[in-house]
């Protein structure tokens, strides 16, 4: 490991620390808001939804080529409303749904999106903080690796699960409603490299054992 | 593991030390000392060829097998 590469490793520890630092606050903060100063009445709950219209395909489909028509010819843009986003604001009897949702659909950021980075972040500094020069493989990074993984796959369990779970409590407000939700909008889909990460392990896992036999070997 | 280390015995038998043998073959006192309490996982030809020249003894009287002393280590590879 050189001095270049020590360098960046010591870089990258300093902002996974800060930005760790950063989600713990970030989450106080959230948590606080949830439980203590609720900004709205103690039974109505917000959501951040979308609304697409009830069309079928081909009157969609339709809709575009009158527009293509519309702008034969002349140099102008015409502007095609596909959904559009609301706030809903309604009533909910229940006390741990109503939690729950302020939770899953807090602004800006929803709590679990909040922890998932905390904790991403928590691991990544303590990989780097034991990645040493001369000792690349330290055996409580194979445990760290394999988390990271499992944090990923789980970022998307919860997206499909807390995303078909708010689209079914959408269902009873209003028709065509579909939640907003910023989870799993990276370019290669979390539990793709969840499961990759876990392949690293394996390998890094079998990098300890030999550096174990090294260090054994007179 | 079933294979016992007899570096004692052997610088025994020489009257020999551990630092005197270290300084004999150039290897650290603490790597010496891992095969000595036999916690080595492996030894190196060149170890075991100078530590043999340096007592004046064959490889088979420094390792001893002793079926029943333990499992033996697979490797997984």
């Amino acid at each position: 490991m050189n001095r270049f590469t020590t360098g960046i490793i010591t870089g990258l520890r300093y902002l996974f620390l800060v930005a760790s630092v950063a989600g713990a606050l970030a989450l106080t903060f959230y948590l606080y808001r949830a439980f203590f100063v609720p900004e709205q009445p103690a039974d109505v709950i917000t959501l951040n939804v979308r609304q697409r219209p009830a069309l079928d395909w081909e009157t969609e489909l339709g809709q575009m080529q009158d527009a293509r028509q519309q702008l034969a010819g002349r140099d102008s843009a015409l502007l095609l409303p596909r959904s559009r986003s609301f706030v809903l604001v309604q009533h909910e009897a229940s006390a741990a749904r109503r939690l729950a949702l302020r939770l899953v659909n807090a602004e800006p950021q929803s709590v679990p999106r909040v922890v998932a980075a905390l904790l991403f972040c928590w691991l990544v500094y303590r990989i780097l903080r034991d990645l040493r020069p001369g000792q690349p493989f330290a055996p409580a990074n194979v445990r760290r690796l394999r988390w990271l993984g499992v944090l990923l796959i789980g970022c998307d369990v919860y997206y499909w699960l807390a995303h078909w779970w708010l689209s079914a409590y959408l269902a009873d407000a209003a028709a065509g409603l579909t939640p907003v939700m910023d989870f799993g909008s990276s370019l290669v889909a979390n539990w793709l490299i969840g499961v990759l990460l876990l392949l690293v392990a394996t390998g890094y896992q079998r990098g300890v054992e030999l550096a174990e036999d090294a260090e054994f070997t007179v | 593991m079933p294979i016992i280390v007899r570096l004692d015995v052997m610088l025994a038998r020489r009257k020999m030390s551990l630092s005197t043998l270290a300084a004999a073959v150039d290897i650290t006192l603490a790597n010496l000392s891992i095969l000595k309490s036999d916690k080595a996982k492996a030894v190196r030809f060149s170890t075991l060829e100078a530590i043999c020249k340096a007592l004046d003894c064959q490889p088979g009287d420094l390792l001893e097998y002793v079926p029943g002393e333990g499992p033996i280590a697979h490797d997984d590879g």
